[in-house]
């Protein structure tokens, strides 16, 4: 151990802080040298000095000390009571001043607060008339349309029939092309056929 | 006096006068340990007022089976950095102790000149370095016990100790030197 380490060991060696291990170590550096040994000699001198050093007499005042933690000591029940009693109070008043409104609907929790919009009413009778005819406007407009659209469907209805009709009458034509063809070969080729014998 | 360094009759908690029991029984050493970390003589009669106000004040807080003086020793630290801290911010410097120089005025020259050079070495370390010879010289509390006190490393605590007392050993080389001479 040098001289180094010592130093730092000395003042827990005056003060009995190290292991007997250290300890032994130090006191065998010790012996062999007088320069850590005066260090140590005077750390004796150190921890002397600091036991001499003199203390100003000091009383503690627990009257005091009681009084001055009266006022912090923990409300009573009663004063708790008033405590819950204003809070809640204040509270239900807040909520007043809020003019909390809630709703429950169905499954719908609903939370209004402040002045509840009230239904505003027209005063202006000319623009609620105004109003009222655009409306039928509108209204009839939409049942024109509607109007519209169903004759539409009715044409195409006709137009189907017209169709149809015309096939029939082609068909029923062609049948009697057909049957006067047929009449006219019954009268007159045999004529014919003999004419040219 | 149990191991928790709490008086032996009563709750103190609970019963006034087993509380004033434990002030008489603490006061010296909380006033001791604030006068070597605070060094400011004149301040700590309220300072150790005001570390056993906190006491009463928190008492429902301690718990039973706690180490007494660990607890207190915490109030009365953090005590003693506030007020710390406060002078530093006044920027006013520290004092040295009024009862050492007066006690130095009775004594003979050679015990004056060692107190008042050890009074003006204390004052001139750093606070760690006080509140660790405080609780180590003054308390006689082992590192273990002052890591508790001071929530660091007992090793750390150690070097800090040594270096605490190599300083004051340097500061008194040289009156210890001129007393041999004389």
């Amino acid at each position: 151990m040098n001289c180094s380490k010592v130093g730092t060991f000395l003042p827990l060696l005056v003060y009995g802080d190290l292991t007997d291990d250290e300890a032994a170590e130090v006191q065998k550096h010790l012996l062999e040298c007088a320069g850590c040994s005066a260090k140590r000699a005077a750390l004796v001198q150190v921890r002397r000095a600091l036991n001499d050093m003199p203390q100003s007499e000091v009383v503690v005042d627990t009257a005091a000390i009681a009084q001055r933690a009266v006022p912090r000591s923990p409300p009573t029940r009663v004063w708790r009571k008033l405590a819950a009693a204003t809070a809640l109070a204040i509270a239900i008043g807040g909520l007043a001043l809020l003019k909390l409104d809630v709703q429950v609907d169905g499954r719908q929790l609903t939370v209004r607060w402040g002045r509840l919009a009230k239904p505003q009413a027209t005063g202006d009778v000319a623009a609620l008339d105004e109003r009222i005819r655009v409306l039928q406007e509108l209204t009839h407009a939409l049942a024109a349309d509607v109007s519209a659209r169903d004759r539409s469907r009715d044409v195409d209805r006709l137009s189907a029939r017209v169709d149809a009709l015309s096939r029939h009458v082609n068909r029923r034509f062609s049948e009697a092309e057909r049957d006067m063809n047929a009449l006219y070969a019954a009268r007159f080729k045999p004529e014919a056929k003999g004419d040219r014998q | 006096m149990g191991n928790t360094g709490m008086p032996a009759a009563g709750d103190w908690r609970d019963d006034e006068r087993a509380f004033t029991a434990l002030v008489r029984r603490w006061q010296k050493p909380v006033a001791r340990f604030l006068a070597r970390v605070v060094i400011d003589d004149d301040r700590v009669q309220d300072l150790c007022q005001d570390v056993f106000l906190r006491v009463y004040m928190a008492r429902q807080r301690y718990r039973e089976g706690d180490t007494f003086s660990t607890w207190l020793f915490q109030i009365a630290l953090n005590i003693a950095r506030d007020e710390i801290r406060k002078k530093r911010r006044g920027g006013g410097p520290l004092q040295v102790s009024a009862a050492a120089n007066a006690a130095a005025l009775d004594a003979d020259l050679e015990q004056k000149e060692i107190a008042t050079t050890i009074s003006h070495a204390v004052a001139r370390l750093p606070p760690a370095q006080r509140e660790v010879l405080a609780l180590r010289h003054d308390q006689g509390m082992n590192f273990e016990q002052m890591a508790r006190v001071l929530g660091t490393p007992a090793s750390t605590l150690k070097s800090r100790f040594a270096v605490a007392l190599n300083r004051l050993r340097e500061q008194l080389a040289p009156l210890a030197k001129s007393l041999e001479e004389t």
